[in-house]
């Protein structure tokens, strides 16, 4: 194996693990905050119409 | 050909879901704020998922794939640049922090704030150009990758892209930003899991080991190191390097992001993780394409090679999954795309240009009917433009042709005193020079059925062309600002 090979092999397992455990968090933390999301948006809109 | 009925019911269930998203998000958009930048309550999470599913497109996906077909393992440094640069902005705050804080819908509106209305409808022209530019490259990829993953005839190839609009522009018109970032976090889950499953499959195939001595025989042994690449080499990587901060800060999709955040603070965590998702967005799908010219040979076609070799190695129900996420990242690119440049068009050309205020639902309806004129646009250049060269150089010419000008005039702005307006537009007139003159000349020799190459192709090599063009951007700021520096009215007004 030459010096660049060893680099690719290194930096890819590094992007796939990280891409794995990122990818994880946000999957399951990221439902939560689109439903925060859809649930403010909603507020703001029951407030303009003088709703409570 | 293996894809079942099975494999087309996951991609039905996901296509089902991005339009009841895009309905339920339609009842939630009261304002353009709303509309562009989803009211600014995106947090953590699906920021990431966000900023990660609107720059991991099926386009992206196909131009990453084609390099490794063509290059091996050379063009991972794409990726490792592309993600250094996300973190070392996501590190240092350099830009996206203090734009944030202005609470701006574009970063085309911040030219006028720092220079002048002028320099804001220029820099929204050439980001027009260059964002139209793209998006028929973005839907011929797309349908290329469709056409050959799902075994639909080649015939088809138009029809698809015309259907891949339609969806695309409906379900943009209906939810906005809120759509778009909410069917980016379902893009996100069906890519992400479908990427590495493709990955683990790919190099099962090959073998860990193996493919690397495999990839070694099929390309040379020089082949990997980028700096000594014919392809790539030390013009290309200060290239790329300017290239991509630029993609971080000026690109419309990325800036609304940046925009849409709950605070300027989130930003920089939003950077730092992305540049990790950043790595395996190049490296996966270069893996594949390298798979991809192992199983065809360095004969094969490199564009449709890749969704070929995976319809061929996935099993059922992988093959389907895998087919939704890259719909799914082709409707995510495509929709944000769409609104961005839209939001450009209103907000940075018609409502300056007009003068005259325009109402919030006024804003709104101009925008939808953007979208829908820049999907019929984006139609019509897809199906009658050629690419000459690969679709990522064609991408990076069309690109600079904003960048070039717009990172000196919006850093400059931002850090230098001395910016002034006649170096705001020199800096977009001289980095606009180079790649505009390309890429113009060449769709007049196709309109005129000539097929050499012209003028600006010989010029310099596509490296140099952009690398040029960057130095000549910063030299236009730079002359323009020193020598008229003294005169009050020029002076730009400080952020």
């Amino acid at each position: 194996m030459d010096f660049w090979e060893i680099v690719w092999m290194v930096a890819f397992g590094y992007g796939t693990l990280g891409f794995a455990f990122i990818a994880t968090n946000v999957i399951v933390k990221g439902f939560a905050e689109a439903r925060s999301l859809l649930h403010e948006l909603g507020g703001e809109e029951e407030k303009q119409e003088g709703r409570p | 050909m293996r894809f079942s009925t099975f494999d087309w019911t996951l991609v039905a269930v996901y296509v089902l879901l991005a339009f009841a998203i895009g309905m339920l998000a339609r009842k939630r958009i009261t304002n353009i704020a709303d509309y562009l930048v989803a009211g600014r309550h995106i947090r953590y999470n699906l920021g990431v998922a966000s900023l990660v599913a609107t720059e991991l497109g099926l386009v992206t996906m196909m131009y990453f794939a084609e390099q490794g077909y063509r290059f091996g393992f050379a063009a991972f440094i794409i990726g490792v640049i592309w993600a250094a640069a996300y973190f070392m902005i996501g590190q240092t705050g350099f830009v996206v922090e203090r734009i944030r804080q202005l609470e701006i819908i574009t970063i085309t509106e911040y030219f006028q704030v720092r220079y002048s209305r002028g320099v804001r409808v220029l820099a929204a022209s050439l980001l027009t150009i260059a964002g139209v530019l793209s998006l028929g490259v973005f839907l011929k990829l797309g349908a290329v990758f469709i056409v050959n993953f799902t075994d639909i005839p080649e015939t088809s190839l138009h029809l698809t892209m015309t259907v891949l609009v339609v969806i695309v522009v409906i379900y943009t018109i209906l939810g906005g930003m809120v759509s778009v970032v909410l069917t980016d976090y379902v893009q996100f889950v069906f890519l992400a899991i479908g990427m590495l499953m493709a990955s683990v499959f790919v190099l099962h195939y090959h073998g860990v080991i193996s493919i690397f001595e495999k990839a070694r025989e099929l390309y040379g042994a020089g082949a990997m190191n980028p700096f000594t690449h014919p392809e790539y080499g030390w013009t290309f990587i200060a290239y790329w390097a300017v290239f991509a901060v630029s993609g971080c800060v000026l690109w419309q999709p990325v800036a609304q992001r940046i925009l849409a955040s709950e605070n300027p603070e989130l930003n920089r965590r939003i950077f730092k993780s992305t540049s990790v998702m950043f790595l395996g967005r190049a490296f996966f799908p270069i893996l594949w394409g390298i798979g991809a010219a192992l199983y065809f040979g360095a004969a094969g076609d490199p564009t449709a090679g890749m969704p070929k070799f995976l319809a061929e190695i996935l099993p059922i129900g992988i093959l389907g999954f895998l087919a939704a996420g890259m719909f799914a990242a082709l409707m995510s690119t495509d929709d944000s795309y769409l609104i961005a440049w839209s939001g450009i068009i209103v907000q940075d050309l018609i409502a300056p240009l007009r003068g005259k205020e325009i109402s919030e639902s006024g804003r709104v309806m101009l925008t939808r009917i953007c979208v829908f004129m820049i999907g019929i646009l984006m139609l019509i250049f897809g199906i009658w433009y050629e690419l000459k060269d690969s679709a990522f150089r064609y991408l990076l010419d069309v690109t600079t042709i904003y960048y070039a000008g717009g990172l000196p005039v919006l850093v400059a702005g931002l850090y230098w005193k001395r910016a002034n307006l006649p170096g705001a537009y020199l800096a977009f007139a001289f980095g606009a020079f180079l790649p505009l003159a390309f890429v113009a000349e060449d769709i007049i020799l196709q309109a005129r059925g000539i097929g050499e190459p012209g003028f600006f192709n010989e010029l310099f090599s596509a490296n140099m062309r952009g690398l040029m063009s960057f130095v000549l951007g910063f030299i236009g700021m730079g002359i323009g600002s020193i020598i008229t520096g003294n005169s009050p009215a020029l002076a730009g007004k400080q952020s």
